[in-house]
Formats: C-alpha cells, structure tokens, sequence
C-alpha cells in the first residue's frame, strides 16, 4: 500500500483546496512581499548612496520609497499576515505533516518573518521622521529585510518541495530533502519578479509629488524615473531565465503543454514590458509606469498559472487516487477501500486451495463483494457444502446468473480443483471474508 | 551619436534575447515530448480497472517481479485465462485475442527507461520493501501509463541515501 | 541543478538535442510472449543446460549458459568423467562458430557457372536420392566419409548405408594416432588407443604425446595430470624433437630427434627388465631380439646426457607406478610402430595393464582410418568409381597431401554432398552442401571413450535452415523409401538411450548431460610371440630423417585446422611465441644465427617441389636443425604416409631455407621472452625482495567490511592452454579487434599469458590480469573518478563515467588496462553472445578486468535472498571456472577459512612488483615446474 507520508486523511476535496487556496494567497500575498522586499532593499541603498554623494535627493527618494511600499498597519496585517497564515496552514498540512520538520522550525520562520515586518516599520517610521539616518536605523532596516528575505527563500523551499510530491517519503526520512533546485529557482525568480514590479511601481507612483521646491522637482523626477526604469529591465530581462530553470528543474511529471505554455505567454510578456520602457521612456504622465505595472501583473497571473498548472499534474494521480478511494468507501460503507491479504485461512488445512485461489480466482471473485464474479459469500452457499457439485461446476462452469460474464474454463488438474473447493466451503462457513 | 539611432538597435537586440529565450523554452517543450512519458501502447490496457477494481496484486500479471530483475510482462495466456470469457465484446479485447490467435507477441512500448550500462533488479527492490508505487505511482489510477519517477541517478542515489542502500558504483553501473 | 539538467540545458542552447533526442523509445525487449516461457526459466536470470563440445573429437562435456534463451557462455561441466569442469580454448570458442557470420544458412547447389546458390531442402534431398540410385545403376559406387564419429550417430550412419547401399569409409582424422592403435592390435590384440590413468601413476614418461595440448583428449589429460601434480609425488618427464606447450610443461624436457625415441625406449625397456619392478616378462627370443644400448651409446644416439638417462631409468625403474605414453610426432615417423610396440612392451612389463593403462575404456579410435586409406579412396576417386560421395565433418582437401590429388578426385564424383557449417577447403569442392546444425542446435550423443556417453541437446532452435546430421539422414533414407521421415532424431535418439540405458538411465543422461556405464575390467595379455617376431625383424634404429626436419606440430589453437574459421582463436596468441594472427616458423636462436635470419624474416621453406613461404620466428628452447610449423599453417604439405601403419609423417626431412630479407609484419604481443631479472616469477629465493621498498601511502587505508575480493593463481599447475583468455573474452564482451590493431599494440585481451624463458629452455607462464591493487596506481590518477576502489576491494571502472583521458592505464605498473580506440562492432549474429550483465564498452573508454564483479554481483544477490554472506566457491571468475588444471582460485580474502586465503598465505605465495607497494589482491604461488618438492597445492 502506497506509503506516501502521514497525508492519509487528506481528501482530493483538500487538494483542490489547497490548489486554489494557494493560487488566491500567492495572487494577494506575494506582490505585496515583494514590494516590501523590493521597496525598502532600494530605499536601503539610495540612502547609502545619498551618504556616499552627499546628495538629498537620494534619501529623499530612498524616504518615498518606504512610504509607498510600506503602506500602512492594516495593509500589513491584511496583505502580509492574513494570506501568510494562510500559506503557513498549507504547508504545516502538506509539509509539516510529511517531513521530520519540529514545530519550532516552523514558528520560527513564522517569528522571522514578523520580526521582519516589525523591524522594517521601525526603520519606516524613523524614515519618515529624519532626512538621514543614524546608522543605528539603517541597520535595523537592514536587519528586518534580510530577515524578510530569509523568510521567504524558506517559503519558497517548502514552495518547491509542493511541485516534487515524489519526494515526501524521502523528506519524511532525511531533512536535506527539503532544500530542492527548484525551490532555489522559484525564491530567484520570485526575487526578479519582486524587484521588476517595484520598477514598475516606482516609475507609477513615485517622483510626482515635488516637495521642497519645483526646482529640484524636475532632475528628481529623471533620477526616479531613470533609477526606476534601469530596475524594471534588468529584472525584466533575468526573470524569463529563472523561469527557463524552472522548467528543467520541475519532475517530469509536473510538466504539461500548459505548463510550457504560461512560461511562453511570461516571456512574450516580459518582451512587451522591454518594449514599452524603451517607446516610452520617462515622460511624466505619458511614462511607461502604469503600462509596466499593468503587463507585470499579467506577467505574475502566467507566472501562478504556470505554477498552478504543475502543481496539478503533480497531484493527479494522488487526487485521482483519493477520489476513487473515496468511492470505493462510499461504495461499500465501513469496509476498507483495500482489502488485506487473506490470513484466516493460513491456519486452516487448506493451504493449498488458498495458493490456488490467489493464483486463479481471486482475479475474478471476492468473498464480500462483486468483481467481476459475483462475491462467493452468495453463491458458495448455493452448494450447501456439497464439494463435489462445487467441483463439477469448477470443472466445467455454466452460466448460473446472467447479469454476470460466464465464468472460463480454468483447464486446473484435479487436486487442485479439489484443493479449492474444499478451501472455499470452509471459509464461507467460517463466515466469509478470509 | 543620438538616440535615435541606437534604439532600434537595442529594440533588435532585446527582442533577439528574447527570441533565443523563447527557442529555448521550445526546446525544452520538445524534448519534454520526445521523452514520452506516457507513450501509446499497442493494446490500450487500462490498469485502473485491473488494479484499482479488481484489485489484483501487480505480480498478478507481473509474475517475476519478486524473482528477477525483470518484473516481465504478462504471457497472453495469462490475459485469456479471464478475458476469453470477460469482455470479449470490447475493441481492445478483440486486438488481444487476434494476437493470441495468431501466436503474436504484443510488443509494449516502454514507459521507463534504464539505459544499457545500470543494472536494476525488481526483485532486490520489492524484496527490500519498496513499494511498486514509489516508483511507478499509482498505477491503479492511470488509463494509460505515465512515467512518474524520472530514473535519473540523482532520483535513485536520493532514495538510496534516504534508505540506506549500498551506494557503491557496482551496484547499479555494469 | 543537477548535472544531467545542466547538461540538458547546454545540449538544448546548442540545438543538439533537438536531434540527438530522436532516439525512439520502441525497444522491443518489453514483450507479452504468446505462451508463458518453458518450467524453470525465468527472464533477465541465466540458466544453464547440459550439452556437449564438438569442437575435437575429445567430447567435453559442456554446460550452457543462456540468457533468454541465447546461449552466451560455455562451460564446462563439473564431475564429467572426460573434462570435469574444466574447458580448452577451443570448446570456449566454439560459440563463435554457432554465431559464426558466415555460416552456411541453407542448402546450396552449385550450378552450371559452378557457383553455389541455395536450394531448398526438398530439392536438394530429391537430388541426393535420385543420384543415389542413378549411380548405383551407373555401377558406381556411393561412398561415406565422415570425420571420427561416435554414439548413436554411428550406428545411424551404418542404418543409413545399409538401407541405401551405401559404402562407409574408415572415417578420417589428420590425427588417427593409428601407430599406437596398431602397435597394441599387435601386442595386445586391441586396435585402439587406451584410456591412461595418469592421475594414479608417480611417474611420468610421455615421448611425443601432446597431451595438454592436442593429444585424443587434452582437457581429461589435463585435469588427471594437475590431480597427480597435487598429490605431490609425481614426476613427469617429456621427449620431443621440438618444442610444444606439453614439453615446456613437463618437469624435464629432452629433445630427441625423430626416430631416435625408439632407442631411448629400448633402452629403457631393458632396464626395467633388468633392474625394474617387472610384472610381467617377455619370451626369451623378444629380450634377445630387444637391441641392447649401454648408457653411453643410448645417450651418443638419443643426445640425452649420460648422467641424465641414468637418472631417468633409476627413475622409471623405481617408480611404483610408472607410465609411458608414446604418441604424436613420435610415433608417426618410419620408427613410429617400434616406439609405439616398445612403450606397449614397457607398460606391459611394468604391470600397468590393466590397471594406468585400462583398454576396458578404450579412447574408441578403432573405426578411425589412416592416410592410407586416404590414398587408396583417391585412387578410386580418380578411377571415377565414386557415385555420391558424402562428405561429413571432414576436411581431406585441406589435410591432405598435394600428391593425393584429392581436390581435384572429389570432382570426379557423380555428386560430392558435403555436410558442413562453414565453408572450408573441401565443402568448397562438393556439388551440394547440406548445412549442419551446431551441436549446441541439435540432439544427439556421442561416446568419446568407451562406456561414456555425453549429452547432446539443443541450447537453441536453429538460427538458420541448418539440419542435425541425424535429421539429415533420417530425412534421406525417407526420401529415398519415397515415405518421409520414419521419425526425427529426437525421437531416435530417445528410443536408442531408452533401449541402452533403461527408462531410468535415459532420463539421467538428459539431466547430468553423460551416463558412465560400469564396465567390466578388460585383461589383455601380450602376444609373446607377435612381439618377439616384431622385434625380430626390425631395428630400434635406422632411417631417421635427414636435418634440418621441419615439424608440423599440431596447433593449440586450431587442432588440425579445422578451427581455423574462428575469428577469437586468431585474436588469442599462441601462448609459446604471443603471436595472434598470422603463420610463422619457428627456428632455434643459433640455427636463426647460422642463417643470419632476422625475427619474423620471411623465408621460402622449401621440401622437393613444395615451397612456401612463412615468416620466421625465433624460438628459445628449439632444438638445432629442428623448424616448427603449425599443421595448419601449411598447405598440404608432401607428407608421406608411413607403410605398416598408414600413419603419416609429421615432418618434412632435408628442407631447405632461402631468407628473403623481407621482414614481415606479424603481430607478437609479449614484450619480451624473458624476465629481464625482474623477479616477476621470483624463485623461492628472493621471496625477501619483496620488503626493498616502504609501504608508506599519502592516501588513507581502505577498509573492507564483508568481502575482500582476491585470487590466487599457482604458477606451477598453470600449463598457459589459455582457455582462460577465451573464457574471459566471451564472458566479459571483449571486441575481438583483429590484426591491424594488434600490430599498433592495441589488442583489448583483459587477461593474457606472458611466457617467460628461461636459461634452461625451461618455461614459465604468467598469467596476467588487472592485480586489484590495494594502493592502485590507477585511481589516483583519473580526473573523472571513472577508477576507483570499491568497498570489496575490486578497482572498479565505471565505463559511463570514463571520459578516456588513459591516464590510469599510462600509470598501471601491470598493464592490463585496455582502450577503445574505436566502436567495435559485432557482426550479426555474434551479438547474441553478448553477456547482458554486462554494457559493451563504447569507443573512448578504458576497460579492464574486475574480476567478473557481474558474477559476483549475481553470487551477493543469491546470497541475501537467504540472507546470508557469498560462501566460498559459491563464486568464481570466468577464467577461474575454466581453468583445466584448476590453478586460479577466487575467493574473499577476509573469509580465513576461504580456500584462497589459504592459499594466499603460503610461503609460495608472492605478489607481482610487490617492490612497488601497490599491494595488488592477486597472489602467484611461485616454485618453477618440477622444482624442487614443493608444499602441496590448493
């Protein structure tokens, strides 16, 4: 019996489930990670270069960022812990069940991440207050994002080990298990994906509103807007490459014509985006921002389709599986689906019939139930213990009920006919199921 | 030197990079197919009826599984030892019994590959405990057969770390 | 990623794999059979069933080893009272004349343009009968020839000539041992050639009898001589006039020259009488007639030291259990009949018959003919008596002198049928070849030695349209009576075995693959007066041959030539000189410097009008004035045909040499005849050297928990027949690469014999494989890791791994590594012989021996399915299973009750370059042959 982990009770209703759940969470959780990730890494490195050149704009940029990207507490809580938790139930079901993974471990990514958010609202607030920073600050910021960043390469481990269900069993036995190729590719190109759509956001949201003096208003405006689109084509251009990985490190299995073509539709996508930066590049309204956003929230959906798409071939076969068990189970209530193998009889002096009756009969004919013979529970008694009968029929079957195929001439020699018959009158008398 | 002269070069070359990308992407496609993971077979046999239904054992037909390294395919006396009675109204069965009638192998497409330097014995596997849908999936649920495990190295070295199997070249490179 | 990914990855960027990958996926090895395959066997596990070799007329009994259903491998069967396990490095062979490329496939006819084309067998059967009767109207005479035959098919080839009026002819055989047969006709009245019980003698004496070799039954001879030499107490001392692989074995080799070994005999003969442990004597007037020599004429005549022939007389005279064995070359020469009477005489007198020499189990040579009779069937050829000549098995155009005309005789026949499997020399004469099946394709049985009877049984259906001879004649006889087939041979051969054996005995033939029917103890007594009139009437000496004789010696290789056809003979070297391909003549060293031959110089030998040439090899331990050719590598020679016994001669006399100058382009594969002092085969003596270097290792110990895999080969039982070398290709799929590569020194053998000369002539084979180095050499020094050791000591090479960088084999002390320079293809169908345990090594790789790690992968995989360790002898190598002395004992180093641990830590034991510190796992029980009294064998 197939041994693929403690994930029994799963049922195929789950699975669908969790498909779709993760589809839902990914679609509302991610974007808003990355621009977390995204937003505050640059707003970290402007204000380093701002120290460096000694140049206001900088830190004011790096300033706006956090503003914008870390919008506010409740979208915090909203979009970075309400879907989190959810992923967090998805995998404690499907991976902590499976693999030798304490509850710590979990906690502790759980822990991570939230200190992560705390960390990085501190350096927000902070931000916000000063022009420049007090190391002691940009620290903390930088802290609060790596522990984010960290957070989220484990996320996208336990995110790999979903497409690669073939390996559960193993991750059950040894931990290594659960770094995996492409769980590596998925956190990279999670990665260029984040830093692409924070390019899009920026050059959508940032660099309009103008403080202190029209002046410096414009040169800002080209920093943004140059710093902005520089960001969007490198990740435009890495992304599609990651993706490629993704491809060959994804199971066979995982793999279909969907799968290949999502990953052809990102790439066509991330053409256009190149494209659009380069038609229309930096001017003001007529800048290429939404258009970029707008094609990198295509890009995210064939990205979570081609992800979902493969997570469903993974599976098929188990959720096929659990559904037939399911039927199985509601067929014949409070029996097994499976049934073990005939022990009862051992005992009894009639091995030799048993060994016959694995070998010829039971591929037709179970005692409980009907095959494709009717269940021997019924008809057996027909012969009221007669064994001869039961051997005349044995030696040359006739068509006794029609709503049955007739049963073949089996051509057994005699002893084993015997054997046979003997064995299958004592063990309905024994009350039927071996 | 002006924009406008290098744009349209720089247009050529993204869109060349991306070309190369969407080849390769191609490729990968084909190759993907090529490697037939679940290939058609001459008589479309259905394992979710024998296996899943009639819950026969997979060495039910697969007699050799536990004695060599071939688990063997069935001899067709075994699949008219039922279906000269059962189903014999089917297109399937009919293709079936005109092989059988007229003494003619059914020669199956494979669906997992070892090539020609590993050696694998099924029987030192289901000996040691491993269950046929480790490998193979689960069989029961597939009309048509689907290669589930990949049978890389890599594939056999995790699950032979994981298990403590012997991990010295002679055991599977010949 | 992974590297397959990565490399998937390259493969698409660079649109390869778009191609490569087309590769499709219907291989048809995945297969529901019709019908479930016969009891006991199982797919993808090897099976073995008994059969018997017909590659000599020696009948070994085979054991066949088959993988779904080809045979793949040829063993010999344990326990068979002719081989006992062990096989020759023809019977290894003889696969490759089953998937022979260019067998004969179908009845061919020739017609009008006097080519052949192939005909059905009803047609040619037709034929047959038709001419059968025509000729018989015609007045001519039908006649059949086969080579020697025995068993059933005998008798149904007398049925067969009775029943269609067909003449039978003395079979023929180039080597009839009819000298001996009809010196004991004459002394004992048995015309035949006793079974000789060398394993219960303590001495000795064989003058000319190539028995390791050639000689009736060379595997039996063997296997009784290593019994003998394991007891201990045995000595053995050979006569010859040349040099064979049998003298250079013997403890002492004398080299006397054709014609003189009758006085050595008479000599000796008179000793035993005088001074011996005589049994029996002789009548008065033969002890007067026997010639007397003293010590020193007998040794002035034969060119044995005094000292020496003393030696031996004290030698013969002391021994409890003394054997003489005359035969071969000495034998068939004008005194051939005297030596043959004096050895009988010896025997008789020293009390051996019955008893070493046991005539109850006769070898069965009495039906075999002589040249003579060869002479006297060309006549008649040439008289156009012949209607439908059959020809079976034999090939007389080929062995047959020039002067015999036969080749153009065989024409003259109404209608020459030649049965056959490839076509040689004669079959390319005959009207219509009717093919034969391969033993390993057909039923029957044969009796090598009375009282055995060897299973024939098919390992296969035919692969081509081919007949079993008893099919064959069965099938006529129907055709003939216009009825059909009476019954296929099968059942004939059924009802015969039931008929001789019983019910009980016929099924234990088809399950051990031979019967051994007790017979009853034959008593001869010798016919005093035959002898005393023999001796009589003629002298011990006289008419030997005129120097320099040029000897054509039976070959190891390919008997008397009719193993020639088969291509992994050609890539085995003759184990005295390595040379693989090619012919040559051997000439001693100072004969080749009085003509101021160079090695491998052509020359023109030249004897009356017959001239050939061959290219010389230089051969240490040839007599003077003695040259050595193969008898295969001459074309019918002038050999005449010795009155009284209708033997031939084995030599031509007074030949004459004219070098040419041109040195020939023979591939000899030893680097060098002799040691070069490095003590590969040290004597007991300088066992110390071995510690002159430290054992210091800059890599860490390995150490080997369950198995050490090791082996020990005894150097003195070792007689270098080199079946292992056949035995080894064949099991591991070693490409025969043929001559081209052998002369760029690229030959791909895993195991060879290295014979190294020595001072005395006396010679010492060392059979070298991959040494399982302990420190290997090797594995350092791959960049791929393709060399490496593995937990059982072996140093494996993972072929898909190696990249042949040939870095290992540049730094292997032994070398035994070999290389791939190209894809080596078999021909169909000799890939049927592939042994699928194993991959067929593509070009670029490095392979080499691991001890057979598929045998002992298949021994542990039996083993734990009892959960048990591999017992000893449970396992062996393919070389080691083949040995016909039993030298090579394989075994786990770490099992102290192993035999090979035993071995292994016998002060004999010694390890080749041990001064090297490689440490290698195979041990070499040293001690040259016959010196002196040594601690027993294994």
């Amino acid at each position: 019996m197939a041994s693929w982990g403690n994930l029994q009770p799963l049922s195929s209703e789950f699975y669908s489930l969790l498909r779709h759940g993760l589809f839902l969470v990914l679609f509302f959780h991610l974007p808003f990670l990355g621009f977390l990730i995204g937003g505050s890494a640059l707003s970290l490195l402007l204000n380093f270069l701002g120290k460096e050149k000694r140049d206001s704009s900088y830190l004011r940029f790096s300033q706006e960022l956090m503003r914008t990207v870390l919008m506010s507490k409740s979208a915090l809580f909203i979009f970075g812990l309400v879907p989190l938790l959810l992923v967090w139930f998805v995998f404690a079901r499907v991976l902590f069940d499976a693999s030798p993974l304490p509850w710590p471990f979990w906690a502790g990514i759980l822990g991570v991440l939230l200190s992560g958010f705390a960390l990085l609202s501190l350096y927000r607030s902070a931000r916000g207050r000063a022009m420049d920073l007090s190391p002691m600050t940009a620290a903390t910021g930088a802290a609060g994002l790596l522990a984010l960043i960290l957070a989220f390469f484990l996320f996208s481990a336990g995110y790999g080990i979903l497409f690669n269900p073939g390996k559960l069993p193993l991750l059950q036995k040894q931990i290594r298990f659960f770094l995996s190729w492409n769980g590596v590719v998925k956190f990279l190109l999670f990665l260029a994906f984040f830093f692409g759509m924070t390019g899009g956001a920026i050059l959508l949201l940032c660099g309009r509103t103008a403080e202190g003096g029209e002046g410096t208003g414009a040169e800002y405006r080209g920093l943004v807007h140059r710093f902005g689109g520089n960001l969007t084509l490198l990740a435009t251009l890495v992304l599609p490459v990651f993706l490629l990985f993704d491809l060959v490190t994804l199971p066979e299995i995982a793999l279909s014509a969907e799968v290949f073509v999502s990953s052809a539709v990102v790439l066509l996508l991330s053409l256009a985006v190149c494209l659009t930066l380069f038609l229309f590049d930096g001017k003001g309204e007529g800048g290429p921002g939404a258009r970029v956003v707008f094609l990198f929230v295509l890009i995210f959906l064939a990205i979570l389709l081609h992800d979902d798409a493969a997570v469903g071939n993974a599976y098929q076969d188990r959720i096929a599986f659990l559904a037939m068990q399911e039927a199985a189970v509601e067929a014949e209530p409070g029996k097994e689906a499976r049934p073990e193998e005939p022990a009862a009889a051992a005992q009894t002096g009639t091995d030799a019939g048993k060994v016959v009756f694995e070998k010829v009969c039971a591929g037709c004919h179970r005692f409980d139930i009907r095959v494709v013979g009717p269940p021997l529970n019924e008809v057996v008694p027909k012969y009221g213990g007669d064994a001869e009968k039961l051997k005349a029929f044995l030696r040359e079957p006739v068509k006794v009920n029609p709503d049955y195929p007739s049963m073949p001439r089996l051509g057994l020699p005699e002893e084993e006919i015997d054997a046979v018959a003997r064995y299958l009158i004592e063990t309905v008398k024994t009350g039927g199921s071996p | 030197m002006t924009r406008s002269v290098r744009k349209p070069a720089i247009l050529l070359a993204v869109t060349a990079y991306f070309g190369v990308l969407l080849l390769i992407a191609a490729g990968l496609w084909v190759s993907w197919q090529r490697a037939g993971i679940a290939p058609d077979q001459p008589i479309a046999f259905p394992h979710t009826i024998h296996v899943s239904k009639l819950n026969l054992p997979c060495n039910f037909c697969h007699i050799y599984v536990d004695r060599s390294r071939h688990a063997g395919a069935p001899s067709l006396t075994t699949c008219m030892s039922c279906h000269r009675a059962i189903a014999t109204d089917r297109e399937e069965i009919k293709k079936l019994t005109r092989h059988y009638e007229e003494k003619r192998p059914v020669e199956w497409n494979r669906v997992y590959f070892l090539p020609e330097h590993v050696y694998f014995s099924h029987k030192r596997h289901v000996k040691a405990g491993v269950d046929c849908s480790e490998c193979h999936g689960k069989v029961g649920t597939m009309k048509k057969i689907r290669r589930v495990g990949a049978l890389t190295m890599g594939w056999c070295v995790s699950c032979h770390r994981a298990r403590g199997a012997p991990l010295d070249c002679t055991t599977c490179h010949k | 990623m992974k590297r397959r990914d990565f490399l998937r990855v390259l493969g698409i960027l660079s649109g390869s794999t778009l191609l490569s990958s087309c590769g499709s996926r219907k291989t048809k090895d995945f297969v529901s059979s019709v019908l479930p395959p016969e009891e006991g066997v199982i797919p993808g596990e090897a099976y073995f069933s008994p059969s018997t070799c017909a590659e000599c007329p020696a009948g070994c009994g085979l054991s066949v080893k088959r993988r779904e259903g080809w045979p793949i491998k040829l063993e010999g069967v344990p326990g068979h009272p002719i081989n006992d396990g062990g096989l020759c490095i023809r019977g290894q062979s003889s696969l490759t004349r089953l998937y022979h490329p260019k067998r004969v496939e179908a009845p061919m006819l020739r017609n009008g343009d006097g080519k052949f084309q192939a005909v059905s067998w009803e047609k040619a059967l037709s034929l047959v009968s038709e001419s059968l009767a025509g000729s018989r109207d015609a007045g001519r005479k039908n006649l059949f020839l086969s080579g020697r035959t025995t068993g059933s098919l005998s008798l149904l080839i007398d049925a067969f000539c009775g029943k269609l009026g067909v003449e039978r002819l003395p079979e023929f055989e180039v080597y009839s041992h009819s000298a001996v047969a009809e010196a004991n006709g004459l002394l004992f009245g048995e015309r035949d050639i006793p079974h000789y019980r060398i394993e219960n003698a303590d001495f000795l004496l064989t003058v000319g009898a190539d028995i390791l070799a050639t000689h009736v039954s060379p595997v039996s001879y063997t296997r009784k001589l290593s019994r003998a030499r394991i007891r201990g107490d045995f000595r053995w001392i050979h006569a010859e006039p040349h040099l064979s692989l049998t003298g250079v074995n013997a403890d002492r080799r004398f080299v006397v020259f054709p014609g003189r070994e009758a006085v050595l005999l008479a000599y000796l003969l008179r000793q035993v009488l005088e001074r011996g442990p005589r049994r029996h004597g002789l009548p008065r007037e033969a002890v007067n007639a026997l010639p007397r020599f003293s010590v020193e004429n007998a040794s002035e005549k034969t060119g044995i030291p005094a000292e020496e022939l003393a030696e031996l007389s004290n030698r013969v005279t002391k021994a409890r259990f003394p054997l003489v064995i005359a035969g071969g070359i000495s034998t068939s020469h004008r005194r051939g009949l005297e030596v043959a009477v004096l050895a009988g005489m010896i025997q008789w007198v020293t009390g051996q018959i019955p008893g070493l020499v046991d005539f109850a189990r006769n070898e069965k040579y009495g039906g075999t003919g002589t040249f003579r009779d060869m002479e006297a069937l060309s006549a008649r050829l040439s008289r156009g008596e012949a209607g439908v000549l059959f020809l079976s098995r034999t090939n007389p155009v080929f062995s047959l002198p020039a002067g015999f005309a036969f080749r153009e005789n065989v024409r003259k026949a109404k209608l020459s049928v030649a049965f056959g499997d490839l076509l040689d020399e004669t079959i390319k004469e005959a009207d219509l070849i009717l093919p034969l099946s391969h033993s390993l394709e057909s039923w029957g049985d044969v009796e090598p030695r009375r009282g055995v009877v060897s299973l024939v049984k098919p390992a296969l259906a035919s692969l081509h349209d081919t007949l079993s001879e008893g099919d064959m004649l069965l099938r006529l006889m129907g055709a003939v009576s216009g009825e059909g087939p009476a019954t296929g041979y099968r059942e004939y051969l059924f009802a015969e075995w039931t008929k001789r054996f019983g019910e009980k005995g016929k099924d234990a033939l088809l399950r051990d693959g031979f019967v051994e029917e007790s017979l009853p103890e034959k008593r001869v007594t010798l016919n005093g007066g035959k002898a005393s009139a023999f001796l009589k009437e003629t002298a011990a000496e006289g008419g030997e041959p005129k120097a320099p004789v040029l000897v054509l010696a039976p070959s190891l290789r390919t008997f008397d030539g009719r193993s020639r056809g088969l291509p992994l003979l050609s890539e085995v070297p003759d184990p005295l000189t390595t040379i693989s391909y090619g012919r040559w003549l051997s000439v001693s060293p100072g004969t080749a410097k009085a003509l101021g031959v160079k090695d491998r110089e052509e020359a023109t030998v030249s004897s009356g009008d017959w001239s050939q040439v061959l290219p010389m090899k230089i051969q240490p331990g040839l007599a003077e004035g003695v040259f050595v050719a193969g008898r295969d590598f001459v074309d019918s020679p002038p050999l005449r045909t010795e009155e009284r016994t209708g033997e031939a001669t084995w030599y031509l006399e007074g030949i004459r040499i004219e070098k040419s100058g041109k040195v020939a382009a023979i591939p000899v594969l030893s680097g060098s005849p002799s040691q070069q002092g490095r003590g590969l085969i040290p004597d007991p003596s300088h066992k110390d050297e071995r510690h002159h270097h430290g054992k210091e290792s800059l890599y860490p110990e390995h150490e080997h928990k369950e198995y050490r895999w090791a082996m020990a080969i005894d150097l003195a039982l070792c007689n270098g027949c080199s079946a292992c070398v056949a035995a080894c290709y064949i099991e591991n799929n070693v490409p025969v690469v043929g001559k081209k590569d052998h002369l760029k020194g690229r030959e791909m053998s895993w195991l060879r014999i290295e014979p190294f000369y020595g001072e005395a002539g006396n010679v010492d084979f060392l059979p070298m494989l991959c040494q399982q180095c302990h420190s290997a050499p090797c594995e350092t020094v791959c960049p791929v890791y393709a060399a490496y050791h593995n937990p059982e000591g072996l140093n494996v090479q993972v072929y898909n791994r190696c990249v042949g960088t040939r870095y290992c084999s540049n730094n292997c002390p032994y070398k035994v590594r070999r290389f791939n320079w190209f894809w080596h293809l078999w021909k169909k169908p000799l890939d049927r012989m592939h042994n699928p345990d194993l991959e067929v090594r593509a070009a670029g790789v490095m392979e080499k021996c691991t001890f057979c790690v598929q045998r002992i992968r298949a021994a542990k995989d039996r083993a734990k399915d009892d959960s048990r360790k591999v017992r000893d002898g449970e396992v062996t190598t393919a070389c080691a299973q083949s040995c016909p002395t039993g030298a090579i004992t394989f075994g786990n180093l770490l099992d102290t009750e192993s035999k090979v641990y035993r071995l292994a830590h016998l002060t004999r034991a010694y390890r080749v370059f041990e001064g090297l510190g490689t440490n290698p796992s195979v041990y070499y029980l040293g001690g040259a042959k016959g010196g002196p009294e040594r601690e027993g064998h294994g």
